[in-house]
C-alpha cells in the first residue's frame, strides 16, 4: 500500500515537474483572451525568452536575473502582437503564426552570435531544489509538495495570485469586461486600448517566466526547439480550463499526466514515437469533449474601435485642400 | 488582387526588409552585401537560377494550400503534418506499386494528396468550426505527423545500414523526374503550375469557389443563405491539405527520391508566410514563392550560408507575416506621406500665390 502510494506520489511529482512552464503558458494565454486578444504565440515567445534567460544567467551566474531576463524578454516580444493587434487592429491569429516565427528566428540569431551554435547552449546554473520544513519530513507529501525547484513554487504561486487578481478585483473585472463587451467598459471611462495591453504585455511576462522555467528548472541549458509545443498545448488547456487560470492549471496538469504515463509506457518497451503521441492526442480529445460547450469571452480576437477614435484623414477629404 | 493590397505587401515587404537589415546589422553583417549575395547566388548563373526554381516548388503548393485555406476564414495551420504525410504517403506507393513512368509518379502523388487531404480532415471533425480550436488542432496533427512518420518508417521502411531515418530509393517509375540531372529543377513545375490555374478557376469561377470566398468574409451571412458552414469548412481543408501534401510529395520524389526524415525544413510555415504575403491571391503565390525560393535557397548554398542564415530567413519571415497581418500600420503611414504630400504642395502652390499678388 505504501510503496503504491509512494509510486502514485512520484507519478504526481513528476507529472507537477514536466507541466511547469506549461502552466505558466497556460497562464499567460488566459489573461490575455481574457482581455479579448487571442495569443497563439506563446510558443515563440517561450523560445525567445527562454534564449534571454540562458542568455542572463550565462552572464550574471544567477538563475533570479536570468529569470527576469526572460520575463522581460516574453514582455518585449508580446509588445508586438498587442501594438500590432490592439492599436494596429491586425488579425491576432496571423500575427501569433507570425511571432511563431519571429521568437525562433531571433532566439537562434543571437545564440549562433553568442556561442557559434543553433544546437545547444553551454550549461548554466539552474534553480536548485527548495525543502519546505514542515512539509518534508511526513511521508508521502513530501514527494507531493515539497523538493521542487524555486520557480515551480513561484509558478503556481503566480495562478493563485492572478485567479485572485481576475475574479476578485476591480482590475480583473475590467479585464473580463474588456473580453466580453469592450464597449461597455469604455462607457465607463476605461481606457479599453490601455486595459488590453496591459494584460497582453502582463501575458508577455508570464509566458516569458514560462521560457525561463523551461530552462532553468531542471534542464540548465537551451537546446534548439526546446519546447516542442509546449507553448500550444498551453494554448489548448487555456480552453480546456475555461478561461480561468485555477482550471488552466488543472487542465495542464492533466496533459502533465499523460505526459508521466508516457514515461511509464516507454519503460515498458513500446515504441518512443508512439507514447510520444499520447499528450498531444490527449490535447485533441481535451478539444472534442470541451468543443460543444465552449463559451470563450464574447469579444476574443475581435478589435476594438472607440467611438470616439479620431478618424483616418482620407485621400478624398485631402484632395479638396490640394485643388 | 486589389490594387491596394499590392500596395500593402509590397509596403509590408520593404519595411520587413529595413528592419530585416537591421538585426543584419546587429549581427555585425553587412545587410547590402548580404542582399547582393542573394541576388547573385540568385541569378548568377542558370544553374542557381533553375535551382531557385527548384525551391519554389514545393513553397507554390504550401502557398496554394494556404491561400485556399485563408480565402475561406479557414486557419489551417498544420500544413506541415499534411507534408510529411503527404510525402510518405507518396513514398511508400512508389516503393510498392510498380507503374512505370508517368503513371507511377502521378499515382504516388494522387495518393499523397489523398492522404494529406484525410489527414487535414481528422482534425476538422474534432474541432468543429471553432476558430482557435481548430488551430489548435491542426498543430497537434503536426507534432503527431512527425512522430507518426518517424514510427512507420523506422518500423517497415528503414534502409539498412543508414545512419539517419529514412526508407530506400522509390521504384524507377516514380521518381518525378528533372529536366537536367545537375539541377534538381523538375516536373513538379508542371504539377505547381496546374494547381495554380486550377485554384484560380476554382476559387474565381465556380459557385462553390465563391461560397468559399464569401463564407471567409462574413460567415455569418453565408450561414444565413443557408449554407452548411461546417461542411464548407470540411471541403476547405480536404482541399488545403492535398495540395500542402502535394508539395511534400513533389520534394520525395523528385529532390530525394525516398522519405528521409526531417526533409522539410518547416515547408508548412513557409507556405502561410507565401500565401500572407501574396493576399491569398493564387497569382500572387507564385510571385512570393519565388522571393521565398532565393532566400531559402541562399541559406542552403554553402557559398553563401555565411551570410544568410536559416534562421535568418525565419525572422525575415515573421517580419513579414506580422506586418501583412495589420493593415493600420500601412494606412497610418501612407496618411502620414500623403499629408507630408498635401503640405508641400500647399506650400509651393502659396508661394505660387504670394508671388501673383
Amino acid at each position: 500500500m505504501m510503496e503504491n502510494l509512494t509510486t502514485f506520489a512520484n507519478f504526481f511529482a513528476s507529472a507537477i515537474r514536466l507541466t511547469a512552464p506549461i502552466a505558466l503558458g497556460t497562464l499567460a494565454c488566459t489573461i490575455s483572451e481574457r482581455a479579448g486578444v487571442i495569443n497563439i504565440g506563446i510558443e515563440g515567445t517561450m523560445l525567445f525568452s527562454g534564449l534571454i534567460a540562458a542568455v542572463g544567467t550565462w552572464i550574471t551566474g544567477s538563475p533570479w536575473v536570468g529569470l527576469l531576463f526572460g520575463c522581460l524578454g516574453g514582455v518585449l516580444i508580446s509588445a508586438v502582437l498587442g501594438v500590432l493587434s490592439i492599436y494596429c487592429k491586425g488579425q491576432q491569429i496571423v500575427i501569433g503564426i507570425g511571432i511563431n516565427l519571429l521568437g525562433p528566428g531571433l532566439a537562434y540569431m543571437i545564440m549562433r552570435e553568442l556561442w557559434d551554435t543553433t544546437g545547444i547552449s553551454p550549461w548554466i546554473e539552474g534553480f536548485g531544489n527548495v525543502d519546505i520544513p514542515v512539509l518534508k519530513d511526513i511521508p508521502i507529501v513530501n514527494i507531493l509538495f515539497s523538493g521542487y525547484s524555486a520557480c515551480i513554487y513561484l509558478g503556481i504561486f503566480a495562478v493563485i495570485i492572478m485567479q485572485f487578481m481576475l475574479h476578485k478585483t476591480a482590475w480583473g473585472l475590467r479585464v473580463r469586461s474588456a473580453g466580453e463587451h469592450p464597449a461597455a467598459v469604455a462607457t465607463l471611462g476605461i481606457n479599453v486600448y490601455r486595459l488590453r495591453m496591459f494584460a497582453v504585455l502582463l501575458g508577455g511576462f508570464f509566458a516569458g517566466m514560462a521560457g525561463g522555467v523551461m530552462c532553468l528548472s531542471s534542464a540548465n541549458v537551451f537546446v534548439n526547439d526546446m519546447s516542442a509545443g509546449s507553448g500550444f498545448m498551453a494554448f489548448a488547456s487555456n480552453q480546456f480550463g475555461h478561461w480561468s487560470p485555477v482550471g488552466g492549471y488543472f487542465a495542464t496538469l492533466l496533459f502533465g499526466i499523460m505526459s508521466a504515463f508516457r514515461m511509464r509506457l516507454q519503460s515498458l518497451g513500446i515504441a518512443t514515437q508512439l507514447t510520444q503521441m499520447i499528450p498531444y492526442i490527449a490535447v485533441l480529445i481535451g478539444l472534442k469533449v470541451t468543443g460543444t460547450r465552449l463559451h470563450a469571452p464574447a469579444a476574443n480576437g475581435e478589435p476594438y474601435t472607440h467611438p470616439l477614435a479620431i478618424p483616418q484623414v482620407h485621400k478624398k477629404a485631402g484632395s479638396q485642400n490640394g485643388k | 488582387m486589389k490594387k491596394s493590397r499590392i500596395k500593402l505587401s509590397l509596403f509590408s515587404l520593404i519595411l520587413a526588409l529595413f528592419l530585416f537589415s537591421l538585426a543584419i546589422l546587429a549581427t555585425g553583417r553587412n545587410p547590402i552585401s548580404a542582399y547582393w549575395a542573394i541576388i547573385t547566388g540568385s541569378f548568377g548563373t542558370l544553374k542557381d537560377f533553375l535551382n531557385v526554381l527548384a525551391y519554389m516548388l514545393p513553397l507554390i503548393m504550401t502557398g496554394l494550400g494556404a491561400s485556399v485555406a485563408f480565402q475561406s476564414g479557414v486557419f489551417n495551420i498544420g500544413g506541415e503534418g499534411q507534408v510529411l504525410v503527404g510525402g510518405l504517403a507518396s513514398v511508400i506507393v512508389g516503393l510498392l506499386v510498380p507503374f512505370p513512368a508517368p503513371w507511377g509518379y502521378l499515382f504516388a502523388m494522387m495518393v499523397g494528396f489523398l492522404t494529406g487531404a484525410l489527414w487535414a480532415i481528422l482534425p476538422t471533425l474534432l474541432a468543429g468550426r471553432n476558430l482557435t480550436s481548430l488551430s489548435v488542432a491542426t498543430i497537434m496533427m503536426n507534432s503527431i505527423a512527425a512522430l507518426l512518420t518517424e514510427y512507420i518508417v523506422k518500423q517497415f521502411f528503414q534502409r539498412e545500414g543508414a545512419s539517419n531515418t529514412e526508407t530506400v530509393v522509390v521504384n524507377e517509375g516514380s521518381i518525378l523526374p528533372r529536366f537536367f540531372p545537375s539541377t534538381q529543377f523538375n516536373y513538379g513545375i508542371f504539377v505547381a503550375i496546374i494547381c495554380v490555374i486550377i485554384v484560380t478557376w476554382f476559387l474565381y469561377k465556380t459557385p462553390f469557389g465563391f461560397s468559399l470566398r464569401a463564407m471567409g468574409n462574413n460567415p455569418k451571412a453565408v450561414q444565413q443563405a443557408g449554407v452548411s458552414i461546417y461542411k464548407r469548412t470540411l471541403a476547405t481543408m480536404f482541399i488545403s491539405g492535398g495540395l500542402f501534401a502535394l508539395a511534400g510529395s513533389i520534394q520525395c520524389l523528385a529532390i530525394y527520391k525516398r522519405f528521409v526524415m526531417g526533409f522539410s525544413p518547416g515547408y508548412g510555415w513557409d507556405g502561410i508566410t507565401v500565401a500572407t504575403l501574396a493576399g491569398n491571391s493564387p497569382v500572387g503565390v507564385l510571385l512570393s514563392a519565388f522571393l521565398f525560393g532565393m532566400l531559402r535557397s541562399a541559406s542552403i548554398n554553402m557559398n553563401l550560408s555565411d551570410q544568410v542564415t536559416t534562421e535568418m530567413i525565419s525572422v525575415l519571415q515573421g517580419l513579414i507575416v506580422v506586418l501583412v497581418a495589420s493593415p493600420v500600420v500601412w494606412t497610418v503611414l501612407d496618411n502620414i506621406f500623403y499629408q507630408i504630400k498635401v503640405r508641400v504642395l500647399l506650400l509651393f502652390t502659396k508661394k505660387k500665390g504670394v508671388e501673383a499678388k
